[in-house]
């Protein structure tokens, strides 16, 4: 790709600019990591923003040992997981068939399904429960799986819808020429198109699932189903608490998220060189 | 969507290799000093099955608490005392332990209240939150299981707030007090006595003013940590007696010594004691800003004392003193803001009363000790005798206990005793003071209006 | 073909997993909350309930204590900064890097951090930030001789709400960045070429091709700031809680506190279907907005 029409010193200055938004879009990552290697003299005045005077990696030490986090990031990587995969199936169909098939309550179902964008969490947390509890299942994967599905589809099928809509309908008459059948139009066709889509939506899932503490701490209780952010929430102290070593904990459960990002963004630059069908 | 699949798959093996790390990681941890609790102790490993064919089947009870962090004397007394204890003393009650994080706690706590979910047993505060419970008909009653023995070990009246229309529905096991923390290091320094009177107060905070120093640490985003110096000055100048009546609805606010208390509040704004950040600041940042040693001042219960006392939390580990807060030259000098609000209550709809119940005595009895022995709070039990245990202890506990135990009275923190909309109202009101945004006049009437208002007042 | 698309059985395989999740995670709580919203309850399952009717709604509006309606201007004026900064921030992010940029994945995963990071580290790094005695804002003012400008950023009421959302955009610039640059990716390249050969100028290809072809996704994040806008609350938990003053209160802030703190369900569940029923109107005004101009291939 040559560039005979950028000017060398518009240029200069696009990077230049681009280049200081990621100075402080990344400042947040750098402050958690040292904050991680900090005590609590260098984070209250100290040293805020410094580098730490010692590195402490104790703090992490202390972290391996205290709880269960190998077993509270196993338990947030399946519940994660689960709820991406679910509500990404579920979400794709159900925007499938209000995007391109004809049916008269389309844009109603689209509304309704986007209705569950609209509500505050607070205000369902008790129906929630008392479901989840009469259904047996509190202190199981599912109690956050399956609301973390529910809560994840509205975005999911809008975006979906979205770009749904932008597929040319060619493709699907000749695929509906060729005899192919509808369901085979959604997995052989339609699915690979919005690839950048689904990977934009999982990034999205997966930091909602793995971040969520209220739902995760109200229905489950106990090592056997905690989540790495209660668990790490939990490190914080009634009386008194080393944030040093809160931070260590908050660092290592953002670990795998930057990792996940990373890998599924790559999914969705790919796409241009893959992707492109139409025009 | 396979490289998506793919990805998440990899995803999930990188959390999975953490995973792995962690367990590996948990392994040594038997070799760490006493302050870190064993990883996995028997308590916080969820129900196993219970053994087949063991004579009686074993009963399972379920128990919420707050106590999640290490640095907790109520942890530790938890993990190491009394939970295993009970277990070796009762091989046919299982205990399923589950610890949640103070302010997560609430959410739970209230969600599972209105859902009707709450445990067999639970963690929590007298008064008002129980006085609800138990008007709900969701608490069992205790006072059938309370033989002589055990209520030989309760401290009079320590079980007040748990006590409603004479029924006893929660069991307490410690009492906190307020105390001035002083820093000795900053008094020093700057030529400033310790502060016995209110008036020595205004000069200490003029001292430190003068010095360029912030006088009191107040994280009065917690607007309750503001309403203490209220609460205390309303004993100060009305008594304990009198505002527990007020308190209790038998009495109107808008009383001479409550106007005066929220007044001593605006002279302190006025003389400069707190913070130009204090609006922004929570308890959390602010105690351990006090821990680092920045502030000479700070009203707070006697939980602050464990971190006090902990070097790699303090930098002023030796350097304070713990003081009830100043006199006002009346008779109600020695009194105290605190009181037992912290209990254990049992599910009215438990399968297992006898063994719930079993288990709230028997860790009410043990819990207050084995925790103070650690340096925790005062225990609430009339066998208790400090001198048993004061070898070693830090000596901000044993000032703060023996004050406590000599006051002529006491009132609790009025967030944890009134009803939800006066509460509300007190607590805003609490911001509006130190913004100057009222007068103690108002204060006053303001609060006797909505207790009028919402059917509280009996007089 | 007409055919192919009506085929109901297909629609519902399609709709119905969905549907079925929905009904028991989100429609019957819902409902759940619509009933809440007409008694006057303490949140004890115990307890009494009374049936009010309407009240609680009315009392939204007439109960000052509450500081709701004080709190749906504050979120109004949030949407507005997030449509008229955070979006236009964000689309010229993704056009800068979407193409012929160098290290556009590194600018990509770098924009998109402050998304990753969880809402209370970012909480403690800008109260660090805005503090008055050692945080790096005052230095700064300091710094360059704008003394008199230094304050407690959090706790002075009169900046608060502006030190607060300015977090808030500031934030989710990198969320709605990444919803447009993914749609940006399936634009096909030779659209691209093809203008270049017609001698197209930067600005003309991103206001005549990229920006007319993303604008599926352009509404999408309308729909999402303004939902989200409604809704915010994890920031302001962890800056302000609401305060100094309930100068930041925001809908949810108050809802919150209403339904946990006070326990007076039904006026906190009103709230929570007010927010519903703002949000849903809102939304519809979007699609009509977008529907006017929407573009067909």
């Amino acid at each position: 790709m040559e560039r005979r029409r950028n000017h060398p010193v518009r240029s200069f200055f696009k990077y230049l600019v681009l280049i200081f938004v990621a100075v402080v879009q990344l400042f947040p990552l750098y402050w958690l990591f040292t904050f991680s290697l900090k005590n609590n003299a260098e984070i209250f005045g100290g040293n805020t923003m410094g580098i730490p005077q010692v590195f402490r990696w104790e703090n992490y030490q202390f972290v391996f040992q205290n709880g269960n986090i190998g077993l509270y990031l196993q338990n947030s990587a399946i519940i994660t997981a689960a709820s991406i995969l679910v509500s990404t199936v579920f979400a794709t169909m159900a925007a499938y068939a209000i995007a391109r098939m004809k049916w008269k309550l389309s844009n109603a179902a689209l509304l309704a399904f986007l209705g569950g964008m609209m509500i505050p969490l607070h205000a369902v947390l008790v129906p929630l429960l008392i479901i989840l509890n009469n259904t047996g299942l509190t202190n199981t994967y599912w109690s956050l799986i399956l609301p973390y599905t529910a809560f994840a589809m509205p975005m999911a099928i809008y975006i979906f819808v979205g770009f749904f809509k932008t597929i040319p309908k060619e493709l699907e008459e000749a695929a509906c020429i060729e005899g192919c059948s509808i369901y085979g139009v959604f997995t052989r066709i339609m699915i690979p198109l919005i690839r950048p889509a689904i990977a934009t939506v999982a990034v999205f899932t997966y930091l909602a699932c793995w971040n969520e503490l209220m739902f995760a701490t109200s229905f489950n209780g106990g090592d056997a189903t905690m989540t790495i952010t209660v668990g790490v929430n939990a490190m914080a102290g009634r009386y008194a608490t080393e944030w040093g070593r809160v931070g260590a904990g908050l660092t290592i459960a953002t670990l795998p998220t930057l990792i996940i990002y990373i890998l599924l963004s790559k999914q969705i630059q790919k796409s241009f060189t893959t992707g492109a069908v139409k025009g | 969507m396979k490289k998506v699949l793919r990805t998440l798959a990899l995803a999930t093996v990188v959390a999975l290799l953490f995973a792995i790390l962690g367990a590996c990681g948990g392994t040594p941890a038997s070799s760490t000093p006493a302050a870190d609790p064993p990883a996995d102790t028997p308590a916080s490993t969820p129900a196993a099955d219970p053994p087949a064919d063991d004579g009686a089947a074993p009963v399972e009870i379920t128990v919420w608490d707050i106590w999640t962090a290490p640095l907790d004397n109520n942890s530790t007394a938890w993990l190491e005392t009394v939970i295993p204890e009970f277990e070796a003393e009762h091989p046919n009650i299982i205990v399923n332990r589950e610890s949640t994080e103070n302010e997560a706690y609430k959410t739970k706590f209230d969600a599972a209240q209105a859902a009707g979910t709450l445990p067999d047993v639970f963690f929590g505060w007298g008064p008002a939150s129980a006085r609800e419970l138990a008007n709900a008909n969701m608490l069992l009653e205790l006072d059938s299981y309370l033989d002589s023995d055990y209520m030989s070990t309760v401290q009079p009246g320590s079980l007040d707030n748990f006590t409603f229309n004479g029924k006893t529905y929660g069991l307490t096991f410690a009492n906190w007090a307020a105390a001035l923390y002083c820093n000795t290091e900053l008094f020093e320094a700057n030529n400033v006595a310790i502060p016995t009177t209110y008036d020595e107060l205004l000069a200490a905070i003029d001292a430190f003013n003068a010095a360029g120093i912030v006088p009191i640490a107040l994280p009065a985003q917690d607007a309750w940590t503001i309403a203490f110096f209220q609460h205390i000055m309303a004993i100060r100048y009305t008594g304990a007696a009198n505002v527990n009546a007020m308190l209790n609805g038998e009495k109107s606010f808008n009383d001479p010594g409550i106007v005066q208390s929220a007044q001593a509040l605006l002279d302190l704004v006025a003389a400069g004691a707190f913070d130009p950040n204090a609006l922004a600041s929570n308890e959390a940042d602010i105690s351990t800003r006090f821990r680092m040693g920045e502030f000479p001042m700070y009203f707070l219960g006697d939980w602050l004392v464990s971190g006090l006392e902990d070097p790699e939390q303090s930098s002023i580990v030796g350097k304070v003193q713990a003081i009830n807060f100043p006199a006002v030259g009346g008779e109600f000098d020695d009194q105290i803001l605190g009181g037992a609000t912290d209990g254990f209550m049992v599910n009215a709809n438990t399968a297992n009363p006898d063994a719930a119940v079993e288990f709230v005595k028997w860790v009410t009895a043990r819990l207050p000790q084995a925790s103070f022995a650690l340096g925790g709070t005062i225990p609430t039990r009339s066998n208790f005798n400090m001198a048993d245990y004061s070898e070693g202890l830090p000596a901000l506990s044993v000032g703060i206990a023996e004050y406590a135990a000599n006051a002529s009275g006491a009132t609790l923190a009025w967030d944890t005793f009134l009803p939800e909309e006066p509460k509300a109202l007190m607590l805003d009101m609490m911001q509006q003071l130190v913004g100057q945004q009222i007068t103690a006049e108002d204060f006053a009437a303001n609060l006797a209006q909505i207790i009028e208002d919402t059917g509280y007042a009996q007089y | 073909m007409e055919k192919f698309l009506r085929n109901k059985k297909a629609i519902a395989v399609f709709s119905v997993p969905a549907l079925l999740i929905y009904i028991g995670m989100i429609f019957i709580p819902i409902g759940f909350a619509i009933y809440y919203s007409f008694i006057e309850w303490n949140g004890r399952a115990g307890a009494e309930r009374t049936f009010i009717g309407l009240e609680n709604f009315v009392e939204l509006f007439t109960n000052k204590m509450d500081y709701f309606v004080p709190a749906l201007a504050n979120a109004g004026i949030l949407a507005l900064l997030s449509l008229l900064i955070q979006l236009p921030v964000a689309l010229l992010l993704a056009l800068a890097i979407a193409r012929k940029t160098k290290g556009e994945g590194f600018f990509r995963s770098v924009y998109f951090i402050p998304v990753i990071i969880s809402t209370a580290v970012l909480g403690q790094l800008w109260q660090k930030i805005y503090h008055a005695q050692y945080g790096v804002l005052n230095d700064i003012l300091r710094a360059i001789g704008l003394e008199s400008w230094t304050r407690g950023w959090l706790a002075d009421p009169k900046v608060v709400l502006g030190a607060v959302f300015f977090v808030m955009i500031w934030q989710y610039i990198g969320y709605h960045m990444l919803l447009m640059y993914s749609q940006m990716k399936t634009i096909p390249r030779s659209l691209y070429e093809a203008a270049e050969i017609d001698g197209a100028s930067g600005f003309q290809v991103a206001t005549r091709i990229t920006i007319p072809l993303i604008k599926p996704m352009i509404k999408v994040c309308v729909t999402f700031s303004i939902i989200g806008c409604m809704k915010t609350f994890d920031l302001v938990w962890v800056l302000t809680k609401g305060g100094p003053f309930h100068t930041t209160e925001v809908p949810t802030t108050v809802m919150f506190d209403t339904i946990m703190s006070q326990h007076r369900y039904g006026a906190g569940s009103a709230m929570a279907i007010f927010i519903m029923l703002v949000c849903l109107v809102l939304t519809l005004l979007i699609m009509k907005f977008f529907k006017a101009e929407d573009y067909e291939y």
